[in-house]
């Protein structure tokens, strides 16, 4: 049965019949190559090719991880979100015979089990680890055989989990991208994301440490900004020799290869150029043709007061704290 | 002890559980089959004349469709091979609970008889080589993984059995994530038999304890696809049905002398002289004579029950672990308990 899988990739972890599993597509073909996981299941869903799909549990992931070759992880990109953190992602993707698994639902929904699902020292906790593992070794199999490097780049809310993600690969670098809290909250406004709309308020509640009624009540403003601030505050109290931070407002070509060197890897003069060019679009359209502008100061200008008063009440002193820990 | 023992609302096949050895090669210290059975007498094996006879009046008795095999070690039977070609030409099927320890060397006879054999269980006491060895000798845990491999390669499911001891609790787990990891199709936990005081001092549970023990058992059954659970034994004071298959009367069990019996836990266990719950010697009786006693027995002990929590109830009393539980329940009422 599990060896039947290879080439499939969990697309999803879902709850079928009260039973939480993955769903699994048929993707042996498929290059990840758009800027999220997502996109590339929507791609692969609507390309005319007849693929398999098909629910397991999540028992055949440890069989899987006895018979599938896969890649080891090599680095983790955190974020606070609307960062850089997809331009990196993309910058990676410019390395030959690379894997980049850029916010891919099995994973980040196993994590939020973590905070949904898991209560400290539970079973649950060490079992969805077990899980989590496995995913990746299954989203990172050799599904061409010549696969060398798998960076993954998490969904911003699994930063709060950190300290279990870090626990399973304890020895794998990780970068934090962050950017200054009125801009991020403007950006999270101007298109709010999933993560700050979700009916299921336990995962903010969680990270904000707040009732979910209360997370429910708040605007979104004060939402992006208390967990912009948790995640900062995160980040100060997690980073280590094994960590990297990195503000927006340094992103450059040779920054960005810096990433790469710190996950110890060092580009090729036609990666760089390959590296130059996903960094000259913009990092999360699809067809990567629209240019990059940076925004910051426009992003400023937008700033509600009520964006710039909560930035102040949750954000602005991790952030400070968080630059000086950086520099 | 059983293979199919756990209660989720069925109580399985109709099924004879046949003890074919009287003996085991391992010595765990908290199992509850005779000391005097499993070392000090000289081995006895189930006679296969008399299974043959048994089965051909059990179909017709009792409907049942399913034979089980039981021990001391089932694969000590010297011929073993036979046995599982007897549950095949009767067109039944079987499985057998072993400490894998002789799997090897009774693989080609389960390959021969494939379409006899519907699963094998396995007793497990830890998920490392350290832990399961320490109590089952060194070596035994790289049998069983080897065991594990063979039936997974040849696709004949297989299960695990592992007892409750204290020193498990917080790896229950682990202990699911290493036998999904292994392929197994089943995983079934069962609550120590506090055979001794200093068995049930050091690694019986509390009933407390046991009752968060079973949450967290449901928890992982609800995660996991193999089919994890818990076997009877376990504090069950709902008297709206039997709480267990033998109560039910549909899983019967024989004892390698050839004595139907109520539950496979009590037959002969320890010298208990009376053994009130042996109905019958089927080596000098038909099974259909027999089987009207078993469930004459059957319904004496269940109304032996209902009486007790009724009177326990009308003191405003919560039953105790030893009439809660429906195995210890048995045992005391059969004159069992305390050990001997």
């Amino acid at each position: 049965m599990s060896s039947d899988l290879k080439g499939w990739l969990p697309v999803d972890a879902v709850v079928v019949d009260g039973r939480p599993g993955l769903w699994w597509m048929e993707m042996l073909d498929v290059s990840l190559a758009e800027p999220f996981f997502q996109q590339t299941v929507e791609r692969a869903k609507t390309d005319g090719t007849k693929r398999g799909e098909l629910f397991t549990e999540f028992d055949v992931l440890l069989q899987l991880e006895k018979e599938l070759e896969s890649v080891p992880p090599t680095g983790f990109i955190f974020h606070s979100s609307r960062c850089g953190s997809t331009l990196v992602a993309n910058a990676c993707r410019a390395i030959t015979n690379s894997v980049v698994l850029s916010e891919a639902n099995a994973i980040d929904k196993l994590i939020a089990r973590f905070f949904t699902d898991a209560a400290d020292g539970g079973v649950k906790e060490s079992v969805y680890s077990v899980f989590l593992r496995s995913v990746v070794h299954a989203l990172g199999q050799r599904r061409r055989g010549n696969e060398q490097h798998l960076f993954i780049k998490f969904a911003c809310t699994s930063f709060a989990q950190l300290e279990r993600i870090t626990r399973i690969w304890s020895r794998v670098p990780w970068i934090f991208l962050y950017r200054d809290p009125v801009e991020t909250i403007v950006s999270n406004i101007d298109d709010p994301p999933t993560w700050l709309l979700d009916d299921d308020w336990r995962v903010l509640s969680s990270i904000i440490g707040a009732k979910p009624s209360d997370v429910a009540a708040m605007s979104l403003e004060e939402r992006c900004a208390r967990s912009i601030g948790s995640f900062y505050s995160r980040a100060v109290a997690l980073a280590n020799d094994r960590s990297m931070l990195l503000n927006y407002n340094q992103l450059s070509v040779p920054v960005i290869s810096s990433v790469l060197e710190f996950f110890k890897v060092s580009p090729s003069a036609q990666e760089r150029e390959a590296i130059a060019r996903a960094s000259g679009v913009y990092a999360k359209e699809v067809s990567g043709t629209r240019p990059f502008v940076a925004d910051a100061d426009a992003k400023q200008k937008l700033a509600s007061d009520l964006v710039r008063e909560m930035a102040g009440s949750w954000a602005n002193d991790p952030y400070r704290r968080l630059e000086e820990k950086r520099k | 002890m059983e293979t199919e023992t756990s209660f989720n609302g069925d109580y399985g096949p109709r099924r004879l559980n046949v003890e074919l050895a009287n003996i085991c090669n391992l010595h765990c210290s908290y199992c509850f089959r005779a000391d005097e059975n499993l070392y000090s007498s000289h081995a006895e094996f189930f006679p296969i004349d008399l299974l043959r006879r048994v089965i051909a009046e059990a179909r017709t008795a009792a409907n049942i469709t399913r034979i089980n095999f039981t021990g001391g070690e089932p694969t000590l039977h010297p011929k073993f091979a036979e046995t599982l070609r007897t549950i095949g030409d009767a067109g039944l099927t079987t499985s057998f609970v072993t400490n894998g320890w002789h799997f090897d060397r009774v693989w080609p006879s389960i390959q021969e008889n494939r379409n006899a054999v519907s699963h094998v269980a396995f007793s497990l006491d830890g998920v490392t080589r350290e832990a399961h060895d320490r109590w089952r000798g060194k070596g035994s845990f790289d049998r069983l993984v080897r065991a594990f491999s063979r039936c997974y390669m040849s696709k004949l499911p297989f299960g695990m059995k592992i007892v409750i001891r204290r020193d498990l609790v917080d790896q229950l787990e682990q202990i699911a994530i290493f036998a999904a990891r292994m392929g197994a199709a089943s995983l079934h936990f069962v609550h120590v038999m506090p055979t001794s005081n200093a068995l049930a001092d050091d690694s019986a549970l509390t009933l407390d304890e046991q009752r968060v023990v079973e949450q967290e058992i449901a928890i992982l059954a609800r995660i996991f696809k193999m089919d994890i659970g818990i076997d009877v034994g376990y504090y069950n004071i709902d008297e709206t049905r039997p709480p267990c298959a033998p109560l039910a009367g549909t899983s019967m069990n024989i004892d390698y002398r050839g004595r139907l019996s109520l539950c496979c836990n009590l037959s002969g266990f320890r010298g208990a002289a009376e053994e009130q719950d042996v109905v019958a010697d089927l080596n000098v009786e038909s099974f259909a004579s027999a089987y009207a006693r078993f469930l004459s027995l059957v319904a004496l002990q269940l109304q032996r029950r209902k009486d007790a929590l009724a009177a326990l109830r009308a003191q405003a009393l919560t039953p105790d672990v030893y009439t809660g539980s429906p195995c210890l329940f048995c045992l005391q009422s059969f004159n069992k308990i305390p050990w001997h």
